[in-house]
């Protein structure tokens, strides 16, 4: 089973999320950045799931820290965000995203195939 | 006027104003349901439910500290819910809040927060008038 973590802040967009992957995938959930970056180097994940507006340090924030960790690197990470403003994408692509989710989750199917292109390496990059 | 069942602390004037759950709720719940049937239904709600009390509490202290930018975050957070039950008027209301609490005094923060209640209060009404509808029977 591929394990996926989750980082998000907010306990009723957890409960959804985790509701929607725990059958498919090994889920773990973090509630911020830096509890984040403390487990996924104990528990290393197949494949990141992280909110944006983390309070503290927030998803691109986590993001570099993830990106700089020579054992966290090359990690797929999907960003979760509710912005949904022309030319965000492209913001969080070149900010080091593999993808780009936005919440709340209207179809279940746009995250299960950003998760998917994500765990085989084809990302939105 | 539909039927609503709410608890005594929801007996606002807002849970009696409409709380026939708007279009945007039935398409949220109706994921839920999806995902989870109606035991994902009855957690999804029960958790709105105790978030957005523990934040009308919360906020209410910020205010009253003066810390708009906890008011902010905490009506992100609020929003982010409203958002995935479809709860939209306490969305728009929340939006509102997370981007102008920097620029509010104080007395406009507590009349804000009077309207942010009664549309939290709306919120759990629509959304129990869901679980009673046939649509919240999964």
């Amino acid at each position: 089973v591929r394990r996926i973590a989750i980082v998000e802040d907010n306990p009723d967009n957890r409960l959804l999320a985790l509701a929607l992957l725990e059958g498919l995938y090994e889920c773990t959930e973090y509630e911020s950045g830096i509890d984040a970056l403390q487990g996924l180097e104990r528990e290393l994940p197949d494949l990141v799931l992280l909110d944006i507006s983390l309070p503290g340090m927030d998803g691109v924030e986590t993001l570099q820290h993830i990106r700089a960790h020579p054992a966290l690197s090359h990690l797929p990470v999907i960003a979760l965000t509710a912005h949904a403003m022309t030319g965000d994408r492209e913001k969080y692509i070149s900010a080091g995203f593999n993808d780009y989710v936005t919440k709340p989750i209207v179809d279940e199917s746009i995250l299960l195939g950003a998760i998917v292109r994500g765990l085989e390496g084809v990302g939105s990059r | 006027m539909p039927t609503v069942h709410p608890s005594s602390n929801e007996a606002t004037t807002a849970a009696y104003r409409d709380a026939t759950p708007p279009p945007e709720m039935h398409d949220a719940l109706a994921l839920v349901q999806r995902i989870g049937g109606r035991e994902l239904l009855d957690k999804v709600v029960s958790l709105f439910r105790a978030s957005a009390e523990e934040r009308l509490v919360k906020l209410r202290v910020f205010i009253d500290a003066g810390d708009a930018t906890q008011v902010s975050r905490l009506a992100h957070a609020m929003k982010g819910s409203a958002a995935q039950v479809g709860a939209e008027s306490l969305r728009a209301i929340a939006a509102a809040l997370e981007k102008e609490a920097g620029q509010l005094d104080q007395g406009a923060l507590i009349e804000r927060l009077d309207g942010f209640t009664e549309e939290v209060r709306l919120a759990m009404a629509q959304l129990e008038s869901y679980r009673g509808t046939a649509g919240g029977q999964a």
